[in-house]
């Protein structure tokens, strides 16, 4: 149809750049007027009625004028009405077919003639190459308004109420009224349109749809832009959705029309199989791929595997026979692409060689059930390869091929030298996968195995085919569940996968946090639509992780973290604020990095409150005294004492179990200059990269672990800066400069931590504080286990201070001024029954001087 | 209206064309006439028994099995040719019907409506 109007025609209503949008007399109106009409509940009862009436008039018709014998009593009024609705049959069928296959469809080349048409300066009809849903949608904007009139949120208003739209927004969970309310309308209407067919005609679209419009208005509206934004919505995530949207549409509407030629699968026949072998035993120990592939409806769709699968085509389809080997880690996808492989075979979309060929995959299980020697497996699998050799038709899929050629086989006999006479001889095909490392291992260093393989490596899918992936598994899980995705929680899916699934592959990942997240909410919450939250939220529950945004007790506790760490730390101003600004950075989610929330080297004299403050953070900030461990790195002096921290093959390691179990706890690496070098260079990859393997090969993900290592490293050098009046950053660098000279650590190593932070030696008036903390927790001790009230008079504590200050050993020593004069003193008391349950005492210094 | 036909005659004339010449060669592929037809004689699913290494006696015997195996694969793919050329024939005829009552639709429908109100008025 020629979109372009005549002049003379009513109606028209014109605009700048020769732009019309004209609803009358365009075949798209008229569908939107059909539809109207074949939408009401009448007319729907009628057509339901016309199908079975049709073919009933038909039936009785041809019985009547052939078969006369077999209708008795044949009256004329009868087969008059038949007459009459087979007519009618025939002519709703016609119109039916006309509203679906063309009415409803923009012809193909529609818009780049209305933009040739522009080009030359003609008048052009916009409405004409609309898609329905947006004509639908649009059509009494368009008819009732001038378009000069109409206003981007009025646009907006109409756009919104397409059918097509309602999965973009519900899909991005946006509200459609807020959506408007955020265009400026500030933007013709025309100049909308026109860029909406540019990106329609970039697109490849036959007319312009809905989500075509929608972007238009978003790349015109900073205050769309600004709104979606909050909603951490960018360009390409719409882009993403209409795409998704698109192709849901075309899928469904590729089934409607009845002359529909791709319908037909054309899969080799009846006797595809007939001058191929008999593969009667195979089967017994085989599943068949193209089988289950056909059972599946052929709907399956493999997404980003085109290169692979070709690859194994060119590979299979060589001169002389040639086998594969798809190597990629565990989850990866070796096997869905092999099963879309099947796909293009069944379809007979490969070589002639391999067309319509059968996939058979080896039932390892099957294999060694019931037997009860290596011989008789050697012997079932010799049987089954041999068959399918002789065959002719089979390509042979063997799981974790490396198994056939390690100590352990499979049920521990050695398959190698059944397989190899058949890889040599090229009389069948095997299609084999394995990970990475066994495949190096058994296949790769052994050449003339490696010979007979082609290696296709399967890598993850990352980006836009990873978020194909998961729209294209949505949907099933959806109709599981009776809920809707959002774009939104894929895109969290897929960004928490990455950050918490450190030791998984795409897709399995996020595939199994997807189907989690949403099995989860609909089933505990009962909700319907997942949101990026409802991920968010799963992911805290599953890793022990805390809620994805800070609830009101824990904002306050992390704003005034200093001030409740200084409850049992004195001064070292330094570091706790160092600390506390740590856990708000990581709790407000400002960065996003994999490393560590936070990594500290405490240095500094004994007993000044390194490990005091550490011990403090856990009580301040964790609910759950579990969430912290120590690890006494003088323990850990020798090369082997590696194997404690991260494991073996059989035996677990300490450090990396208890992160897998909680990720989110406070690690204190006490005296870590006392551990041996190579254990130090653990952390390099833990503070840099956030991961550590462990002896099993498992990825162990530290990314929501906060490290301190304290360190008496370093200490006298603190003190005589101290003593020459410098200030904190002066001592922070001599301090490094120092421990680097010194070789107590590496450069590299210092580098790596968030602070390095100098603690300072404890001065008397410090010891006093400390003396009254202790004493402090000594009356909360007391009173709780033997409910006696202790007050401690001021000269005592005074008394105290001075007995218990050792500017060299910190606080330590007041601890065991404590214990000495006042413990001791208390426990003679009480076990004179001096002081009983109830009493009060004040304890002045006569009573402990 | 003109729409109507121009669509009916030219567009989707087209389409039924194009459906009915791919179901013609579906009907080809779904009785595997080219393997029938490649493979006419040669032995049923790889059935045929080795003479290498066979005693004299049972050569004959060996060569009578394989003339039968190619015998009865002979059988099974002529009777599915002939099973073939009959859906053909039948599916060309209704094709041929059909696309007469496509191109003279109107007039069908006339015809139709004519039939029935001199039945129904009794004419």
């Amino acid at each position: 149809m020629d979109p372009r109007v005549k002049p003379e025609d009513d109606n028209y209503k014109k605009m700048d750049k020769n732009l019309i949008v004209q609803t009358n007399g365009t075949a798209i109106q008229k569908a939107v007027n059909l539809e109207k009409i074949f939408s009401i509940f009448l007319a729907k009862f009628i057509f339901f009625m016309i199908y079975p009436a049709g073919i009933l008039s038909i039936i009785y018709i041809f019985l009547v004028n052939f078969f006369p014998n077999a209708i008795v009593g044949v009256a004329t009024t009868w087969l008059g009405l038949a007459y009459l609705l087979l007519a009618v049959f025939l002519v709703f069928l016609a119109i039916k077919s006309f509203f679906v296959q063309r009415l409803k469809r923009v012809p193909i080349g529609a818009l780049s003639e209305l933009k040739e048409n522009l080009a030359k300066n003609e008048p052009v009809n916009l409405f004409a190459v609309f898609s329905f849903g947006l004509a639908k949608a649009t059509s009494s904007l368009f008819s009732n308004k001038k378009i000069e009139a109409i206003t981007l949120k009025e646009l907006s208003q109409y756009l919104l109420q397409a059918d097509d739209m309602s999965f973009i927004i519900l899909r991005l969970g946006l509200n459609p009224a807020d959506v408007t309310n955020a265009l400026e309308n500030d933007q013709k209407v025309a100049d909308i349109l026109l860029a909406a067919v540019d990106i329609a005609i970039a697109d490849n679209h036959n007319g312009i749809c809905s989500g075509d419009l929608f972007f238009s208005l978003y790349q015109a509206s900073a205050g769309l832009k600004n709104y979606l934004q909050n909603f951490q919505v960018e360009a390409t995530d719409i882009k993403s959705l209409i795409d998704w949207q698109n192709k849901v549409t075309a899928e469904i509407e590729s089934r409607q029309g009845v002359f529909n030629a791709s319908s037909f699968r054309f899969s080799g026949g009846v006797g595809k199989d007939w001058s191929f072998g008999y593969t009667v035993f195979l089967r017994k120990f085989s599943v068949d791929l193209t089988e289950s592939i056909e059972n599946y409806g052929l709907g399956l769709e493999i997404i980003g595997r085109d290169k692979e699968i070709k690859q194994i085509e060119d590979a299979l389809s060589r001169a002389g026979g040639a086998n594969v080997v798809l190597v990629g880690n565990a989850g990866i996808g070796k096997h869905t692409t092999v099963l879309g492989f099947a796909k293009k075979v069944i379809d007979g979309e490969v070589p002639r060689g391999i067309a319509h060929d059968d996939i058979l995959q080896i039932d390892t299980e099957a294999l060694i059930s019931g037997v009860s020697s290596e011989g008789d497996i050697i012997q079932r699998f010799s049987a089954c390869l041999s068959e399918a050799a002789a065959a002719g038709n089979i390509i042979v899929l063997i799981e974790n091929i490396d198994n056939l050629f390690s100590a352990q086989g499979i049920g521990t006999a050695d398959l190698t030298a059944v397989l190899s006479p058949y890889l040599e001889s090229g009389a069948m095909h095997i299609i084999g996968t394995s990970e990475v490392g066994p495949y190096n291992k058994y296949i790769a260093a052994n050449t003339s195995l490696a010979n007979h393989f082609v290696r296709v490596s399967v890598e993850e899918p990352q980006g836009e085919n990873l978020v194909k992936i998961l729209e294209d598994t949505a949907p099933t899980i959806e109709s599981r569940t009776g809920s809707i995705v959002t774009f939104e929680a894929i895109k969290a899916v897929i960004k928490s996968a990455q950050r918490y699934m450190v030791n998984l592959t795409e897709p399995e990942r996020s595939i199994t946090l997807l189907e989690g997240a949403v099995t989860r909410t609909t089933t505990e919450r009962g909700k319907t639509i997942v949101i990026d939250s409802d991920v968010a939220d799963y992911i805290s529950e599953k890793f022990e992780l805390p809620a994805a945004q800070a609830g009101e007790k824990e904002k306050t506790k992390l704003l005034n973290l200093e001030k409740i760490m200084h409850e049992s730390v004195i001064g070292q101003d330094e570091a706790i604020k160092a600390l506390a600004g740590a856990m708000r950075r990581a709790r407000a989610q400002v960065t996003d990095s994999p490393k560590p929330i936070g990594s500290f080297l405490f240095l500094g004299p004994t007993g000044v409150g390194k490990t005091e403050t550490a011990k403090a953070l856990a009580r301040a900030y964790f609910d759950n005294a579990n969430n912290m461990i120590r690890f006494d790195m003088s323990e850990y002096q020798t090369k082997a004492d590696i194997y404690r921290l991260i494991g073996t093959k059989d035996e677990t390691g300490n450090l990396t179990t208890y992160v897998m179990e909680k990720p989110f706890s406070l690690l204190l690496f006490d005296e870590i200059e006392k551990a041996d070098p190579d254990i130090l260079n653990l952390f390099l990859q833990i503070l840099d990269e956030g991961i550590l393997t462990d002896g099993r090969g498992q990825k162990v993900s530290f990314s929501n672990t906060i490290i301190i290592a304290t360190s008496n490293a370093g200490s006298d050098v603190i003190s005589q800066t101290l003593g020459q009046n410098a200030n904190y950053d002066q001592l922070k660098n001599t301090l490094s400069q120092y421990l680097i000279e010194q070789h107590l650590f590496k450069a590299e190593l210092l580098n790596r931590f968030t602070g390095v932070i100098a603690f300072s030696p404890l001065d008397q008036k410090m010891i006093a504080e400390v003396a009254k903390l202790l004493i402090k927790n000594l009356q909360s001790t007391v009173l709780k286990n033997k409910d006696i009230k202790i007050e401690i008079a001021p000269d005592a504590i005074d008394y105290l201070a001075a007995a218990g200050f050792d500017p060299k050993m910190g606080a330590r020593p007041m601890q065991r001024t404590i214990a000495d004069k006042v413990e001791n003193m208390l426990a003679e008391k009480i076990l004179k029954n001096e002081i009983k349950k109830g009493d009060g005492l004040t304890i002045t210094k006569e009573m402990i001087s | 209206m003109l729409l109507f036909f121009t669509w009916w005659y030219g567009e989707e004339l087209k389409n039924v064309l194009k459906y009915f010449e791919t179901l013609f060669a579906y009907l080809f592929d779904l009785f595997s006439i080219r393997i029938c037809l490649s493979t006419l004689f040669a032995v049923w699913r790889r059935d045929k028994v080795n003479y290498k290494g066979l005693p004299i006696k049972d050569i004959f015997q060996a060569w009578t099995m394989n003339i039968a195996s190619r015998l009865v694969g002979a059988v099974v793919k002529i009777f599915t040719i002939f099973a073939y050329l009959l859906v053909s024939i039948l599916c060309l005829i209704f094709v041929i019907f059909f696309l007469l009552v496509w191109l003279s639709f109107p007039l069908v429908v006339l015809a139709l409506i004519y039939l029935g109100i001199k039945n129904i008025l009794g004419l």
